[in-house]
């Protein structure tokens, strides 16, 4: 103010009255408006609205935080409020935001405004506590501002209201006593029953424990995972079922007259032809070049490739012995070699399997043998052999060495004085048999 | 300027609560209207300022993601989550969207999530662990303990630092067919899994 009442005291006096009024006016207008809010955030809990304070700030931009949201009971007849502001209970906490869409399984999607992502949890439809129908702004921040322990923006409301309390009722002590002196009886005022009522709903407001209704943040992120098992053909005996031998070139009796070899089952033939050595009972049938014997050869191939697509479970040094568990093992010098007893133990799981697989040669030396304990089956055992395989070292005689397992050797198998339980299969070479083949699926 | 005069006290003592009271109930009115008459979300666009995001640096890669897996097979992956919310809260895992195809592989992943600071996605290097020693568990079973925020594990509790904070999660799974035969190992072959694994924020 630029004036002094020692000029102007006219204007002043004036300008004085004009401040008085608008300030005086201001805080009534003030106060009788955060009355009247006040008013609208209680009084609709008389028809059953329920009111909730607003703690958080996930419905930006239209429902902040302290703001009052009173909703109406959803009568169970009436149809789900897609689209609509929804109070309802999630994990002990009511929730107010947005009903987006409703599943198929009547499961509730919803969403903050202020979300970009749909709320992660799933509410069903007994879980809405109402519909939001009016929106009290700020009303319940001084409550907000209590609980939170906002000292501050508190102190600072309430010197607000004291100032416009105090500023609302008009005229000092010393005016009101020279009034009332002039003879007039004293009209009660309404101004300060009207504070009063004022302060009341002030205090209602801030003290009135409105329930909390959180409007929650909440958001997501996820990485995805996924595994899938590796997918491998079958290593089966197929079929090369009910063959002892199968031989690319040709199958040999190679012991001498004392002894007499013999294959418990079928002899194959593909595409060689020529089987020499056998008496007609020392073989079931032979097969020369027909479906059968192509189909035990395809199947010898079929199961090679299968075992060469799995990995190795683990790398041996090449003489094998003691006890092995099942696996497929590969050598670490592309030979493998039995000299003793070589045990292979399925502890009790018939389907374990043995397979040792070499880009070299397979040999055990005479009297070798190969032991199966605890379920383990002859026909699991797999030797795939790059070159050849040399089991036992017998050129007459009765057989000392025992052998178990699908043989199947680029190059020619050659069995001295050996009995094998299984089948030799020789995909480029020959099969030589000083001993006896018993075949097993 | 003139004092006011006692009629214009009056008029405007008058006028003042009526015109405050029609101006909070238009307050009411405007906010409810604006707020609970629109049946969409906010444009989508323009997310207010105070809202959260929680991401993670997998940029979209799925972050465990194997194929031809083979008994004993094992990975680790780091995963940087980044809360930017700008209330305090708490992030939990869990996981969702479990789906398998064929037999039981779910029975025979087994995973471990570790929470700790370090470390990026893909490079582990500098990871250190700070929550409680975890055990590899079935994926399924995980899936079952811990399928939603209530039943998540692994709480971080964020300040609410609108510029980011970060926690770092090293997940390690293993296919592990320890105690199979190997049919039921021939059995799993080619079966499938997959699975999310969701952390959420929820402001206090």
């Amino acid at each position: 103010m630029t004036t002094t009442a020692h000029e102007r005291p006219d204007n002043s006096a004036g300008e004085s009255g004009w401040v008085k009024l608008v300030s005086v006016t201001l805080s009534r207008a003030y106060l009788i408006g955060l009355a009247t809010l006040a008013a609208i955030a209680v009084l609709p809990g008389l028809l059953g609205w329920t009111p909730s304070v607003v703690q958080s700030e996930s419905m930006e931009p239209h429902v902040a935080t302290g703001d009052v949201v009173l909703a109406s009971d959803l009568p169970d007849a009436s149809p789900l409020p897609v689209g609509a502001v929804i109070t309802f209970r999630v994990d002990d906490r009511t929730i107010v935001h947005r009903l987006v869409s409703v599943n198929d399984d009547n499961t509730l999607v919803t969403a903050g405004d202020a979300n970009p992502q749909l709320d992660p949890w799933s509410a069903a439809r007994s879980d809405i506590t109402g519909q939001a129908r009016l929106l009290v702004p700020h009303i319940g921040l001084p409550g907000v501002w209590m609980q939170r322990g906002d000292v501050v923006p508190l102190a600072l409301w309430g010197a607000l209201t004291v100032t416009a309390l105090v500023l609302a009722v008009p005229g000092s002590p010393r005016r009101r006593t020279s009034k009332h002196r002039g003879g007039r009886a004293r009209r009660p005022s309404m101004v300060p029953i009207a504070a009063g009522v004022v302060g009341l709903l002030v205090v209602a407001v801030v003290a009135v424990p409105i329930a909390p209704v959180d409007a929650a943040f909440s958001a997501t992120t996820r990485a995805t995972s996924s595994w899938k098992a590796a997918s491998y053909p079958l290593i089966t005996v197929g079929a090369m079922t009910g063959f002892g031998a199968i031989s690319y070139n040709v199958i040999q009796d190679t012991s001498t007259s004392t002894y007499q070899s013999t294959i418990v089952g079928n002899a194959a033939l593909t595409p060689g032809f020529i089987i020499s050595g056998f008496r007609d009972e020392d073989i079931d049938t032979v097969h020369a070049n027909d479906e059968a014997a192509n189909n035990a050869m395809t199947s010898a191939k079929a199961a090679r490739t299968a075992i060469g697509q799995r990995p190795y479970s683990r790398i041996l040094s090449p003489a094998l012995s003691g006890t092995l568990t099942g696996g497929i093992y590969g050598s670490s010098t592309g030979a493998f070699s039995v000299a003793g007893t070589l045990t292979l133990d399925a502890r009790g799981d018939p389907s374990a399997r043995f397979v040792f697989a070499s880009m070299g040669a397979l040999t055990m030396a005479q009297r070798a043998s190969i032991v199966l304990v605890n379920g383990a089956r002859a026909g699991n055992v797999w030797w795939i052999v790059g070159t050849t395989a040399t089991l036992g070292t017998l050129e007459s005689g009765t057989p000392n060495t025992t052998a178990v397992g699908n043989i199947i050797a680029n190059g020619d198998v050659a069995l001295r004085g050996v009995n094998l339980t299984g089948r030799a299969v020789s995909t480029g070479g020959s099969v030589y048999l000083n001993g006896r083949i018993a075949p097993t699926s | 300027m003139k004092k006011p005069t006692n009629r214009t006290r009056a008029i405007i003592g008058f006028a003042a609560a009526p015109l405050a009271i029609l101006l909070a109930g238009g307050l009411v009115w405007q906010s409810s209207y604006a707020a609970f008459t629109a049946t969409t979300r906010s444009a989508g666009n323009s997310w207010s300022t105070g809202s959260v995001a929680l991401t993670d640096d997998d940029r979209g890669v799925a972050a465990f993601s194997a194929t031809n897996l083979v008994p004993g097979a094992t990975g680790t992956k780091c995963i940087v989550v980044t809360s930017t919310a700008s209330v305090p809260g708490e992030v939990r895992s869990y996981v969702a969207n479990l789906s398998t195809s064929g037999a039981t592989l779910g029975d025979r992943i087994t995973f471990k999530l570790e929470s700790g600071t370090g470390g990026t996605f893909n490079d582990c290097t500098g990871f250190v662990p700070s929550g409680p020693v975890e055990t590899a568990t079935p994926i399924t079973a995980v899936a079952t303990a811990r399928h939603d925020y209530a039943t998540g594990g692994h709480a971080w509790t964020t300040a609410g630092i609108a510029a980011g904070e970060s926690h770092t999660y090293r997940g390690t799974w293993t296919f592990d067919t320890t105690g199979l035969t190997q049919a039921q190992v021939d059995a799993l072959q080619g079966s499938s899994l997959s699975a999310d694994l969701v952390w959420e924020f929820r402001s206090k």
